[in-house]
């Protein structure tokens, strides 16, 4: 993008007070999840940590307001909620992230294909995208992962394997009408392959929904794998996601323990809130029609 | 004399936008009596549209009518409440939009939207109200009318569609009709029939007409009197003969001489060079000063619209001199 | 129309067809149920005898042709559970799992069609700006959570309302039916609210965008035009526009709350098709999950069919093709 372009897109991008604020919320994230090792206090992974005569504590932060072991209380094993929290952070965006970017690539690859290929290839690469797309994300995910087990490469294949179609079906409908723009003529004619075409010449040009889709559909990913993490379909035990925090939270809910529910959970809603206020945001900037 | 049915003064509608301010309309005067048909000429964004919506305040933001009075037979309609408003809209004034596809809702029959427009003025009861409706299909010359009261937009063409239109237009019987660019979207050949058909039913009704059009042929052809805008202003304002055979204003005679037929056999078709220019942040002077042969020095200053023959105005500081 | 109907019809069979297919071999590869049935100090003669018993030595070609004659009769196995049909043990669950999905698009339809056209309307009024907040914080809460929020505060802290099961059922028109009476009512409440919230979210969000753009539209200035007040051009016309895309994506969403509910039913130990399918996969039992997979893509192939069909219906321009 040319500079201008580029500033252009920053000014309308701040206009926004909401859009900001979601990519602070997401940046913040980030950084939590990347810095988990050096500022939480305690690796919750690591067992020989965990001791448990520090279980069922209570959140000592609202008593003594101080950065301590144990702030936000610990779970059943002895694990501070606190570091806890930040790890699962950590799995949730990774997931997020290496989902989404999977399944992009593929899903714009496939679509590209499809798009520019037309006739029998568009076809049925449509009939398979349709066919999916009829059945509830959450159902294909839980299939997956009740066969395959639990397992965080695992469950980053099933969430792709879930939303490849959404970028496919963007990208095909992009490439459909890039298509027929001169620039493409001008390429064919000149003798350029068509793979360097798709990929050299019209993929720049398809990027912008595919951004704005993927910005919501990382939102969307976190909250499948924690959602098939509560349910004991997502990643292992040993390495809890937020989700499976809830889950073990949900568990001790009836003896009042409710920290272990509620402290991940603010964090999810946390980081899918400035996820989602910034897809928002992105989709307004980069959506030529409603500027109006 | 014929009753006066629309007197506009100094009407001024702004459009308040993030890049500035458009002068859409500013300073639009004009008058109209029974059986006039008036024509509103000019190039697209002159202003003409704006005028007609601003006669029924159907502006909406970031627009605003700053200025003006529209006395309706003697009431101010920009004074007016909106509910009264509602009550002179498609009953006393009614207008007849451009684009015949987007102007009736596609999720409702044709017959009900002009029952609508029945019975939104005058409470008639149901069988009356489509007794009428299919009158006044028929009036508008669309054969099978009451089988057609239970068909949706799409499935009339554009010819009919803007038939319906007009229909709803004259359901209360107005004294005054806006048409904006009637037969603009339409085939040639459907043309020529839905200005008749216009041309007939003010005629035989005693209403009064607003003729919007790019079109200056067509105005020579339908109207009695002919108002050229120009961004935004009102450049020239007289009689149908006067204008279109004594055009005073470079830009009417340009119009004039644009239009192909008026050219003598054989030699290039004459364009009025340049374009009208950007409506926010105008210069102070005469607005067609960029394009005129004549400009000079007191063009700099805007000129205002002066009587140089009887009932005909001209807003130009060279012709008022000859 | 007829022609495009059988059209369809052919479609969705295909599209079971493939599904029971790629399920069938999912499961065929995903373990030995013999293993988990028997102790382990079962003989190799026993374990043998249970495979033959359960068919499960045979070819996989002839295992699948099987499987697709006894589901084109009702057969899709037994459960080793409870050692019963398993379609049977998910039928049963049925009228549960759409009590709440139905009680929670009621109840996300009834709020937020009218706060969408509120928000629309008046869009830079302080309830706009609230309801569209909320609208992004409905969409950005995992279901679950809410799901547990909703036990702690009502049911745990304030004891206002049960936290788990259907409570009392009343039998209507032969089905059973919890809402009919005060204690399955109270039952029903957390549940269909958790589905609720997002869907009511999403409505909300759709509803205004559809408004926003059908105001936006020549035939609206024209109604003005016409003299018809701002009330009616918005409570008849825009609404009836919006109305067919909005119905129609709810109807769409039908299919994913009651995927959801898979979810929900977990948490408030509703006795739905969904608490059956988890419990059957932490409990290893296949055939109910497999089940459970094929009757559910039999709803959502009719569910989508329905709505393609009522949408042709509701929208004039599509109707007469």
């Amino acid at each position: 993008m040319t500079r201008e372009a580029w500033s252009g897109f920053w000014e309308d991008f701040t206009q926004s007070p909401s859009g900001v604020f979601g990519a602070i919320l997401t940046l913040l994230c980030g950084l939590a999840a990347l810095l988990a090792p050096f500022i939480s206090p305690q690796n919750p992974y690591d067992l020989t940590q965990l001791f448990l005569e520090k279980s069922h504590l209570g959140p000592t932060l609202f008593k003594d307001w101080s950065y301590s072991h144990f702030m936000l209380g610990s779970d059943g094993q002895g694990r501070c909620m606190y570091s806890a929290i930040l790890y699962g952070m950590r799995i949730s965006l990774y997931v997020g992230l290496a989902s989404t970017l999977l399944s992009a690539t593929f899903g714009t690859l496939v679509g590209l294909l499809a798009g520019y290929a037309g006739g029998k290839t568009d076809a049925m690469i449509m009939r398979i995208a349709d066919i999916q797309l009829s059945f509830p994300a959450i159902l294909i995910a839980l299939t997956i992962m009740a066969i395959w087990g639990q397992g965080l490469f695992k469950i980053i294949i099933a969430i792709s394997v879930v939303n490849w179609v959404f970028y496919a079906r963007t990208a095909r409908g992009s490439t459909l009408s890039e298509r027929e723009k001169d620039y493409v003529d001008a390429a064919r004619a000149i003798g350029m392959p068509a793979t360097l075409i798709m990929v050299k010449e019209m993929l720049p040009n398809i990027l912008a929904p595919i951004i704005v889709i993927g910005t919501v559909r990382v939102a969307n990913a976190i909250i499948l794998e924690s959602t098939l993490s509560f349910l004991g379909l997502g990643v292992p035990i040993t390495e809890p996601s937020l989700g499976s925090l809830i889950y073990e939270g949900y568990q001790e809910l009836f003896s009042g323990e409710w920290w272990i529910s509620m402290f991940p959970g603010i964090g999810l809603m946390i980081i899918v809130l400035g996820v989602n206020l910034l897809g928002d945001r992105l989709r307004d900037v980069l959506n030529p029609r409603l500027k109006r | 004399m014929t009753e006066e049915i629309l007197s506009v003064r100094g009407l001024k509608t702004y459009f308040f936008t993030h890049n500035g301010v458009v002068k859409a309309v500013d300073g639009m005067s004009c008058t109209l009596r029974r059986s006039q048909i008036m024509g509103l000429v000019g190039e697209s964004g002159a202003g003409k549209s704006v005028t007609g919506f601003s006669i029924l305040k159907l502006i909406d933001p970031p627009g605003k009518i700053v200025e003006g009075e529209i006395f309706f037979r003697g009431r101010d309609l920009l004074k007016l409440p909106d509910s009264e408003l509602e009550k002179i809209r498609g009953n006393r004034v009614s207008m007849v939009f451009q684009d015949p596809q987007t102007s009736l809702d596609p999720v409702f029959t044709i017959g009900y939207q002009i029952r609508e427009a029945l019975t939104a003025h005058d409470t008639v009861g149901r069988r009356h109200a489509m007794n009428r409706a299919g009158e006044l299909l028929t009036l508008v010359g669309i054969p099978s009318p009451v089988d057609r009261l239970r068909d949706y937009p799409h499935q009339f063409s554009g010819g009919m569609r803007q038939r319906v239109v007009i229909s709803i237009a004259m359901a209360s019987g107005p004294d005054l009709i806006i048409a904006d660019e009637p037969s603009t979207a339409l085939d040639v050949t459907v043309q020529a029939q839905v200005l008749i058909l216009l041309r007939n039913l003010v005629r035989d009704h005693g209403a009064a007409m607003i003729l919007i059009t790019h079109d200056i042929a067509l105005v020579g052809q339908f109207c009695d009197t002919i108002s050229v805008m120009y961004a935004g202003h009102l450049v020239e304002q007289g009689s149908k003969e006067e204008v279109i055979r004594r055009p005073m204003h470079p830009y009417t005679q340009g119009l004039i001489a644009s239009v192909p037929g008026h050219q003598e056999r054989r030699k290039r078709l004459k364009q009025i060079a340049g374009m009208m220019p950007n409506l926010i942040n105008m210069p102070p002077g005469c607005p067609f000063l960029p394009r005129c042969n004549l400009g000079s020095k007191t063009c700099e200053v805007r000129p205002v619209l002066q009587e140089v023959r009887p009932g005909h105005f001209v807003a130009c500081h060279r012709r008022a001199e000859a | 129309m007829f022609g495009y109907l059988l059209k369809r019809i052919l479609q969705s069979l295909v599209v079971l067809l493939c599904v029971s297919f790629v399920v069938f071999v999912m499961m065929y590869h995903s373990g030995d149920p013999v293993e988990m049935l028997l102790p382990p100090e079962a003989t190799q003669k026993q374990v043998q005898e249970l495979r033959h018993h359960l068919g499960l030595d045979r070819p996989f070609a002839v295992q699948y042709w099987t499987f697709l004659k006894n589901a084109l009769g009702g057969d899709l196995g037994k459960s080793f559970v409870f050692n019963q049909p398993a379609v049977r043990l998910i039928v049963e669950r049925i009228p549960a799992t759409l009590e709440l999905a139905l009680s929670a698009i009621f109840l996300a339809m009834i709020i937020g069609i009218p706060a969408g056209m509120y928000a629309a309307v008046r869009p830079t009024s302080w309830p706009a700006k609230a309801i569209m907040s909320g609208s992004l914080l409905g969409i950005s809460l995992p279901v679950f959570w809410l799901g547990i929020i909703l036990v702690l505060t009502f049911s745990v802290t304030l004891g206002w309302l049960p936290s788990s099961g259907r409570g009392e059922t009343t039998m209507f028109a032969g089905i059973r039916l919890g809402f009919l009476n005060m204690n399955g009512f109270r039952h029903l409440i957390l549940p269909s609210l958790t589905i609720a919230v997002f869907q009511l979210a999403l409505i909300i969000r759709l509803v205004r965008a559809g408004m926003m753009e059908v105001m936006l539209q020549d035939f609206i200035k024209f109604l003005k035009a016409k003299g018809l007040s701002q009330k009616k051009v918005i409570y008849i016309h825009a609404l009836k526009n919006i109305l067919i895309p909005v119905v129609t994506i709810i109807g769409l969403q039908l299919g994913n709350i009651i995927a959801f509910a898979v979810v929900t039913e977990s948490i408030f130990a509703w006795p739905g098709m969904g608490k059956l399918v988890i419990d059957s996969i932490h409990g290893l039992d296949r055939p109910v999950v497999l089940a459970y997979l094929l009757i559910v893509s039999l709803i959502f192939v009719i569910l989508n069919f329905i709505v393609d069909l009522v949408y042709t219906l509701l929208d004039p321009r599509i109707r007469l093709r």
